[in-house]
């Protein structure tokens, strides 16, 4: 029995030491220093974990957070505090649902990152979940207010759910219409009339419609493979065109979301008749592969491509090329052109989307006044200017605009314009519910399963079980 | 008399409960911590999604009580009628590959490959993809049916009947994931059939080859009589596991294009896991239970399963 009851109290103590030793360690005390009065005060480590999503590229989302902390640092040591940030990163680039699930999973069991990265359009989700601080304070009346005074109004108002702000804005984007260059030119185009295209699509004078009308000339030419590429699932891209043919997704007065049946019909209109009638698109574009897009083309086999800015720096990133692996500038310059998304009518509005990535902090976090001072100071232009120009994105700050770098990175000095033509999705918690029956819509008219007509209503129908919030317009 | 006989009867009955109460106590340390396990991992979880079916439960993971919201909503889904007969195409099919394609295989390697170790080869290969992680699985599958020309199925399509290439995903999804799942089900029925084979006396085969039978009658007559419990069993066991299983078809097509391949258990994770929707999932959930508590007690009756399971007649 003696024996039996020590083999037990020895494998108690070896758990116990076992556990104790997985356990996740925060903070740690570190020799001291000398504070003012000549008094040694303990150093104390702070560990702040940091998750953001995005392409490889995107990974300064994390990385700059992590630099921003050695001066945050010597900020803290300055003004005789003696917690020093250390960040831990994970940059998470496939599965951006996944992403957000283990997170809330991992709240409701009290952990989670620190700070996060997310799609201004989970603000909303996020802040009425309770997932997430309120930052107006920080913001507004904090010692590091002036890190983040100077960035765009626009952009704030992406971070807000009811008048609130929940998100300091870490970059932006447009979602150009890109071309292939080298194939208008297999099609008789000029230099000149190629670099005047986004001037005529600005000007309304070229439409959706002589969009289409050049990719089936492609196609049938022998110039393209395929005329139009778009992303193969759900996301941001088809609200665009919802903009474009002039539809209202959201009534900021009643903070409720709106079907209104014309534009979207028109929408589903527009993706029948590239997949259905005119062919310029694969008719199972919405169940490819996305590096079998991207790959397509970077070789030159699509004419337009509805890309976005950041998909400029995963290119010269990421081996898509079989032949040339990651393309350098110079070839994108001289073999892809880039403009907004044509309006549908002559004399139109083009348009464009951003989809601002917001810095959010767990309300979980036992160090919101760090976790807000970190992204405050990587927050300012040597930071926010660096992330832009390796990942295609946009600044979010006039001060990062004037910054000499950036102004002289064609690509983003190019496209600065479209944040004139911009649009954003609705901030709105059950705003994912209908771009996933909508993808789906769109799906079923690509394929020829349902006419426009036939999926608008099943789509009405399925919003109409889905959505508590949505207001219904002929 | 009569109440001689009654007090008789009730101290009998007494008698009775005690013993069993007795016999009940000497096995509870033997079955005691299988009985805890099923309390906690089957029971504790389906009332669990029982009363979370009667919650709004969205993204702020809160319950909010809202009573029999879930399943009117259920009642109205236009999804529901598309994916009833999706679960039901998937399940039959599927179940006759496990099974149908399992005896086959089992009747293959175990009875008409002689050299046992030729024929343990064999089922090993065939056990490989359920060795194999289940994304690596679907991956696989995704590359041997990738739409270009360079799939390795459009390639075989294109040499062998010149054929052009095809998007086999999107055109069939529903034989797509029948096939896949079909292809590691029958490795299961295969192993367990091979084993009931190899335990039919050999005296039966040699009377058969005696009396001049030919494979067939044995297979007929001999083979199939002695499988009857073991083809029930996968029967039953598969039948459960498919109507709750959707891991390849997650992998595979996501219930896509467009609810094609959305069956029961996937609508439910779908709703649940990418709407946000947990109560409404979890009613989604509770139906399921229900639908397989029936199926699994019509299949025990159809099998006569009390008949295997009563105690023997004889007393030794």
């Amino acid at each position: 029995m003696k024996k039996i009851i020590g083999i037990f109290l020895t494998v108690v103590l070896s758990m116990s030491l076992i556990l104790t030793g997985c356990g996740k360690v925060q903070e740690t005390k570190d020799a001291g220093q000398k504070s003012d009065s000549g008094k040694t005060t303990a150093i104390e480590n702070i560990v702040i974990e940091v998750e953001s999503y995005g392409s490889p590229a995107d990974s300064t989302r994390s990385t700059n957070l992590q630099e921003a902390a050695q001066e945050l640092n010597k900020i803290l040591e300055e003004k005789g505090d003696n917690r020093r940030v250390e960040v831990k990163t994970n940059h998470v680039s496939s599965g951006y649902d996944e992403y957000n699930r283990k997170f809330m999973l991992a709240h409701k069991s009290g952990g989670g990152a620190d700070i996060r990265a997310i799609s201004h359009s989970d603000i909303a989700m996020m802040a009425q979940g309770g997932y997430i601080l309120q930052l107006d304070d920080y913001v507004n009346n904090s010692e590091w207010s002036k890190y983040v005074q100077d960035i765009y109004p626009n952009l704030w108002d992406a971070s807000k759910w009811m008048a609130r702000i929940y998100g300091i804005p870490q970059d932006t984007e447009a979602r150009p219409l890109y071309f292939r260059k080298d194939i208008l030119k297999k099609l008789g185009w000029s230099d000149e009339q190629i670099s005047a295209l986004p001037e005529k699509i600005k000007n309304g004078e070229f439409t959706l419609e002589d969009m289409t009308r050049l990719a089936r000339e492609a196609v049938k030419k022998g110039a393209a493979k395929i005329g139009i590429y778009h992303r193969p699932n759900n996301g941001a891209d088809f609200i665009t065109l919802v903009y474009d043919f002039g539809g209202r997704l959201f009534d900021e007065n009643t903070g409720k979301l709106i079907f209104e049946r014309k534009p979207i019909k028109d929408t589903l209109n527009y993706f029948y008749q590239i997949a259905q009638v005119d062919k310029v698109i694969p008719s199972g574009m919405t169940s490819m592969e996305w590096r079998q897009i991207h790959k397509g083309w970077v070789e030159g086999e699509v004419l337009f491509w509805y890309g976005g800015t950041w998909h400029w720096g995963e290119y010269q990133k990421v081996e898509y090329h079989s032949k040339l692996g990651k393309l350098s500038e110079n070839y994108m310059f001289q073999n892809m052109g880039y403009a907004l998304v044509p309006a549908p009518s002559k004399g139109g509005k083009p348009v464009t989307l951003s989809q601002p990535y917001m810095y959010v902090i767990n309300r979980n976090t036992k160090y919101p006044d760090l976790a807000f001072a970190l992204i405050a100071v990587a927050s300012q232009p040597k930071y926010n200017v660096k992330h832009a120009v390796e990942s295609g994105h946009l600044v979010i700050s006039s001060a990062a605009a004037e910054d000499t770098a950036y102004k002289q990175n064609r690509f983003l000095h190019d496209v600065q314009y479209m944040l004139n033509y911009t649009t954003v999705q609705p901030n709105h918690p059950e705003f994912g519910k209908f771009t996933s029956a909508f993808f789906k819509a769109i799906q079923a008219v690509e394929m020829g399963e349902y006419d426009p007509e036939q999926a608008v209503n099943w789509l009405e129908e399925q919003l109409k079980n889905d959505v508590k919030d949505m207001v219904f317009v002929d | 008399m009569q109440e001689q006989g009654l007090v008789v009867d009730k101290k009998k009955a007494k008698k009775n409960i005690t013993e069993n109460y007795r016999s009940f106590l000497t096995a509870l340390p033997f079955i005691g911590p299988f009985l805890l396990l099923i309390i906690l991992f089957y029971f504790t979880p389906v009332i669990l999604t029982l009363i979370m079916s009667l919650t709004g439960m969205d993204f702020t993971l809160e319950w909010k009580f809202s009573g029999l919201e879930n399943y009117i909503k259920l009642f109205h889904d236009q999804n529901v009628e598309l994916v009833i007969i999706n679960t039901i195409k998937y399940v039959v099919f599927t179940l006759v590959i496990n099974v149908g394609f399992g005896f086959l295989l089992a009747i293959a390697t175990g009875y008409f490959i002689k050299d046992e170790n030729v024929g343990l080869l064999f089922q090993t290969i065939w056990m490989l993809p359920r060795m194999t992680p289940a994304v690596i699985y679907a991956l696989l599958w995704l590359w041997f049916l990738d739409p270009t020309e360079v799939g390795m199925l459009n390639i075989l399509s294109g040499k062998l009947f010149v054929l052009p290439p095809q998007n086999w995903i999107l055109n069939h999804p529903m034989g797509v994931v029948i096939i896949a799942n079909g292809m590691i089900g029958a490795s299961l029925g295969m192993v367990v059939f091979s084993a009931a084979i190899k335990s039919i006396p050999i005296d039966y085969f040699q009377a058969a080859s005696v009396d001049g039978a030919s494979d067939w009658d044995i297979i007929r007559h001999v083979i199939i009589p002695f499988l009857k419990w073991p083809i029930m069993f996968m029967t039953i066991w598969q039948t459960l596991s498919l109507i709750t299983s959707y891991e390849y078809i997650l992998l595979l097509t996501d219930g896509g294009p467009l609810n094609k391949s959305e069956v029961w258990s996937l609508f439910s994770y779908h709703k649940a896991f990418s709407n946000y929707e947990f109560g409404y999932g979890a009613a989604i959930s509770v139906v399921l239970v229900i639908i397989a508590i029936i199926i699994a007690l019509i299949m025990l009756k159809l099998f006569g399963y009390e008949a295997m399971m009563n105690r023997g007649k004889i007393k030794v």
